[in-house]
């Protein structure tokens, strides 16, 4: 367990949004840890700790993701199928956080196994409803 | 002047010929003066009669009511005179009531005396004639006089006029107690001869077939239509079964006709099928009426037959070009509309055999649906169409018999040799341009007449247009579905500089705040405030559209569980502002969609918590109450109200709430609502005076187990 707080991994190709999350998380004032895969392939690499993110020291499990549903190569859709697919990661939530308010996008991540839909953009008090969330969940770590 | 004797008349017999004497004046013996012009016949039994009568009612002087009661013996004797009378004889009481009547007045009007006596002429003649002869009779009452008159009876063979003198029967104290009559049969007997002649003449003009048969169905008569509809000539036929115009899945309607003939029962316009002499059929109305023979016994049955052979194949034609426009309506998918033209054009064109061809890109026409062609002759037929394309006419061909057709031997063998001899090429119009044809093919050579040929072009008009539609359609449905890509593409790529130009504002108004003065500080509050709003409005937007397009079904929803969750899930918005919000348990289900109704009423919420003046704690009451078969649910605030010369305006696009302008509020909110409730088949609105909060309500179809 890393002592800077749980591991969240960020799925974003926006390097704004990046910054927002960041900054939203800093203004909620809680110790975490925020890695970034910039889209869903990226993303999945890091999750079963292949290639670059073989060491697990360096890049630790996440104990939620949040990730963004329009993403080049590998959108956020695909990511969370892929998940639901890995047998390991059952109690790991994932969180959408997307630019898209309709009804149709909720319902298939919802559908694709998503925690939570949250529509950009971030803000303090969505952090804090993802560290209630975390500390609701078994850690699998 | 004769008078008779009850003696003498014993042995009288009517005169054979039954010729009327000369006219004679007669005192009528019996009422005791009063005379009458009668012929010299009928004043002989009119003396006879009325000693009888008197005599008959004299031995029975003892009562004192005034009703005849008559002497038995008498009364016999009477009857055996009468009987034998040629004229018809007849005594009723003061109500009109038959006391006697003779044979004659029997084979008149068919009925034996025991179904007559006692009875009056409304029971035995038609109404008009009965009130008719009624009249006469009161005459007589009244005047205690006798008449003579005339009057008609309707007879099997046709209307007879009678003389009829008509005279009262009094009592000594010359009180009126009955009245006797004799009608004289004055029928020019010539007349029948001629209106016999008159009857052939029109049973042989009518244009239905007239046919007699008699009890045991043997055929009696038949007229020259019965000829042209059946094909047997009258001596062909006359005295065979009628059975033998029956086929023979129908056999079992003879004995069923015969059976209601017997009862005396007509069948009107029973529609049916008969064989022709040739084997074909034919559809046929019948009218069947008993015929009576002369003592009105029914003796054979008269049979109308007409051919409807016509009206079935409009009536086909009709049923299915209805069933056709209601088939190419439900088609969704382009083999469905050719199932059903092909279906239509075989049934209106009485074949087994059609085709649909279309231009495909590049100009050659293909077999797109067929019934009964071999694949060997659609491909050789596609071949030919390749290599002398068919010219776009815009005019149906049609050829009677392949075989004398000038046709090119090549095309012609490949045709018989499919068995087709007749055939008729219909070219698929929309807006004078060919798509293709319609063809319909006939195993033996075939006349089309125009009839035929107009329906087969309104069907083939009827499936160019079902072509064309379904084809724009699913052109439209593509050009839709790429719109809702590129629009949902657009706001999500649009919303990312916005958003990041007012998050960026916002990070400089928290973290350099300190460097600037208060211009710039309000400066870069309008840019967070106008991004903030932009950003709203690609997104309500967004909802807008999707709400009014997408697809939704209509189920139970339960209003109770769907609010309490909404709340649920705005419970920052609702704790950040201390709403109360209040529902008045239970909420009452209703027919809607979940995820549509999720929209409105949180929507819907959100305003009601939102709008408030400054200083005020949001109080919001939920409720439903039944109407009629409706719900409606009320969401009550203390917010800032709506005038209602605003009201109208509120569920518009782009409409807000007066006086309150905030980046929260796009003015698509409403609209949204409105959409959502429009697509569930709801309603939805708003009461308001303006000063104390509002009410806005939403109304739904009720579950039915409510």
């Amino acid at each position: 367990m890393n002592t800077a707080g749980p591991v969240i991994l960020l799925v974003e190709d926006d390097r704004n949004d990046v910054f927002f999350v960041r900054r939203a998380f800093q203004k909620a004032a809680v110790s975490t840890v925020l890695h970034v895969a910039s889209d869903g392939q990226e993303a999945m690499d890091y999750i079963a700790g292949h290639g670059r993110f073989a060491d697990r020291n360096q890049f630790p499990r996440p104990s939620l993701v949040l990730l963004d549903l329009k993403m080049p190569h590998v959108d956020g859709f695909e990511l969370l199928e892929w998940l639901q697919s890995q047998p390991g990661f059952n109690h790991l939530p994932r969180i959408v956080l997307t630019s898209s308010p309709i009804d149709r996008d909720r319902q298939r991540a919802e559908e694709l196994g998503a925690t939570r839909y949250l529509v950009k953009p971030p803000t303090p008090e969505m952090v804090a409803e993802l560290i209630l969330l975390l500390n609701a969940v078994p850690t699998a770590a | 002047m004769k008078t008779v004797t009850p003696l003498e008349t014993s042995a009288f017999r009517p005169d054979e010929e039954a010729r009327l004497g000369k006219e004679e004046e007669v005192r009528l013996a019996v009422s005791g003066g009063p005379t009458a012009k009668v012929y010299q016949r009928d004043a002989f039994l009119i003396e006879t009669v009325g000693a009888f009568f008197k005599q008959a009612f004299e031995t029975d002087t003892r009562t004192t009511t005034n009703r005849l009661i008559p002497d038995r013996a008498a009364l016999s004797h009477l009857q055996t005179v009468i009987d034998n009378s040629t004229a018809v004889i007849y005594m009723k009481d003061a109500e009109g009531r038959y006391l006697l009547v003779n044979r004659n007045f029997e084979n008149t009007v068919g009925l034996s005396r025991q179904q007559i006596i006692g009875k009056t002429d409304y029971l035995i003649f038609p109404d008009a004639d009965a009130r008719h002869y009624r009249e006469h009779d009161k005459r007589v009452l009244k005047t205690g006089k006798p008449i003579e008159v005339k009057e008609t009876v309707a007879q099997a063979d046709g209307p007879h006029t009678y003389v009829s003198v008509k005279f009262p029967l009094k009592d000594a104290e010359g009180t009126v107690y009955a009245q006797a009559g004799i009608s004289t049969d004055i029928t020019d007997p010539t007349h029948f001869t001629e209106s016999r002649r008159l009857l052939a003449a029109i049973v042989e003009s009518s244009e239905d077939a007239i046919i007699s048969k008699d009890l045991n169905g043997t055929i009696t008569s038949w007229n020259t239509a019965a000829e042209g509809i059946y094909g047997y000539s009258a001596d062909e036929i006359v005295g065979k079964p009628v059975t033998v115009l029956i086929p023979s899945d129908r056999q079992h309607e003879e004995p069923e006709i015969l059976a209601r003939i017997r009862a005396g029962e007509r069948i009107s316009h029973f529609e049916t099928v008969r064989r022709r002499k040739d084997g074909s059929e034919v559809n046929v109305s019948l009218s069947i009426s008993p015929v009576k023979g002369e003592k009105g016994k029914i003796v054979g049955a008269s049979k109308i037959a007409r051919d409807i052979t016509k009206r079935k194949r409009l009536e086909l034609q009709q049923q299915t070009l209805y069933e056709l426009a209601i088939n190419l309506n439900r088609a969704s998918a382009l083999p469905e509309i050719y199932e059903a033209a092909l279906e239509a054009i075989c049934r209106c064109q009485g074949t087994s055999r059609a085709a649909i061809l279309l231009y495909e890109p590049g100009g050659t026409m293909r077999f797109k649906a067929w019934r009964h062609l071999s694949e060997e002759y659609r491909e050789s037929a596609e071949k030919l169409l390749e290599v002398h394309p068919a010219e776009s006419w815009l005019q149906p061909t049609c050829v009677s018999d392949v075989a004398k057709a000038w046709w090119d031997e090549r095309v012609r063998t490949i045709v018989m040799r499919e068995q087709i001899r007749a055939v008729a090429l219909l070219p698929i119009i929309y807006e004078k341009r060919s798509l293709g044809r319609f063809t319909v093919y006939y195993d033996t050579p075939h006349n089309f007449n125009d009839e035929e040929l107009r329906t087969a072009q309104t069907i083939t008009s009827m499936v160019a247009f079902a072509i064309e539609r379904h084809e724009r359609l699913a052109e439209l449905r593509e050009a839709v579905l790429q719109m809702e890509e590129f629009s949902y593409s657009l706001s999500h790529d649009l919303r990312a500089p916005i958003r990041a130009m007012s998050g960026y504002a916002q990070v400089l108004m928290e973290e350099s705040a300190h460097k600037m003065d208060e211009t710039t500080k309000e400066h870069l509050g309008r840019i967070v405030q106008g991004g903030q709003r932009a950003d709203r409005l690609i997104q309500d937007t967004l909802t807008y559209s999707h709400v009014s397009r997408r697809e939704i079904r209509l189920h139970p929803v339960s209003l109770e569980k769907l609010t309490r969750e909404i709340i649920q899930q705005q419970d920052a918005s609702v704790k950040s502002s201390q709403a109360q919000v209040a529902i008045e348990s239970p909420l009452l289900p209703v027919i809607g969609n979940e995820s549509s109704l999720t929209q409105a009423v949180s929507n819907l919420l959100n305003n009601a918590i939102k709008f408030v003046a400054p200083g005020t704690t949001p109080q919001v009451r939920l409720r439903t109450e039944l109407r009629g078969n409706n719900v409606r649910l009320w969401i009550q605030d203390n917010g800032i109200g709506v005038k209602p010369e605003y009201q109208h305006r509120l569920f518009g696009m782009f409409e807000r709430i007066e006086g309150k302008r905030d980046s929260e509020d796009t003015g698509i909110g409403l609209a949204i609502v409105r959409r959502a409730v429009e697509r569930m088949r709801g309603a939805v609105g708003v009461e308001s005076d303006g000063v104390n909060g509002s009410k806005f309500w939403i109304e739904l179809p009720a579950t039915k187990n409510v």
